[in-house]
């Protein structure tokens, strides 16, 4: 691995099932590779405060600006990061989603931590669209 | 500021990978924000969401703006990656 690779901010994202590592898998469709991208799926048989642990883990090896995505404000991914931190400040994004993802891998490029993750705020709106509205709106249906 | 107006080529529009190597070419230039303008409107030509927003279309035209250290330069390298196709 490169000297730029271990100095990109790390994403690690956080799930119930296999929802984490199917994103990485659809946004490598779009982008390639992925480097310091990491999922860790929450299944039903793990132990919550190993699962807890491990999250914690994987994000203090990561560099500095590093971000985690969850899939659930209140779910146990989310819940077990928290009381499992030791009250350290991290950056991270509840809504995990494809279009927060996608661009959380090219802007943290130019920005990392609460800035990034304030970036991806946008991008989360932005990325919900009303079918309905946008046809009556764009397509003068 | 500069920008430059330029004709969408790809066939299928600006969907998701040619909108990511545009955003690419944008984020390459650190110093200098890059917008594209449609229709009035403005979008984040460093956001691959902002960039799917704007609903490009083959034969499309948009207005790409560059601001900042080394816009010229930046905006010469965005227009020929559009003119290049965008990795398609």
């Amino acid at each position: 691995m490169n000297e730029k690779v271990n100095e990109l901010p790390g994403i690690l994202i956080l799930s119930h099932g296999p929802l984490c590592t199917a994103m990485i898998e659809s946004a490598k469709m779009i982008v390639g590779e992925t480097p310091n991208v990491t999922a860790l799926p929450f299944r039903a048989e793990d132990d919550l405060e190993q699962y807890g642990l491990r999250a914690n883990a994987i994000y203090s090896a990561m560099p500095e600006g590093s971000i985690v995505l969850y899939d659930l404000f209140s779910g146990t991914p989310f819940n077990q990061m928290m009381a499992r931190c030791g009250g350290r400040p991290i950056d991270g994004l509840c809504g995990a989603s494809l279009p927060v993802l996608l661009d959380a891998l090219s802007m943290r490029e130019c920005m990392s931590g609460d800035a990034l993750v304030r970036a991806l705020e946008e991008s989360a709106h932005a990325g919900i669209v009303n079918v309905r509205t946008f046809m009556q709106d764009t397509l003068q249906v | 500021m500069v920008c430059e107006t330029v004709k969408i080529i790809n066939q299928t529009g600006l969907h998701a990978r040619p909108a990511n190597v545009f955003v690419k070419e944008a984020i390459s230039h650190k110093g200098c924000a890059i917008s594209i303008q449609k229709d009035g409107r403005q979008f984040n030509g460093k956001s691959i969401v902002s960039v799917l927003s704007a609903c490009v279309k083959c034969g499309n035209e948009i207005k790409i703006v560059a601001d900042g250290e080394g816009e010229e330069e930046a905006l010469r390298d965005m227009v020929a990656a559009v003119n290049s196709g965008l990795g398609e």
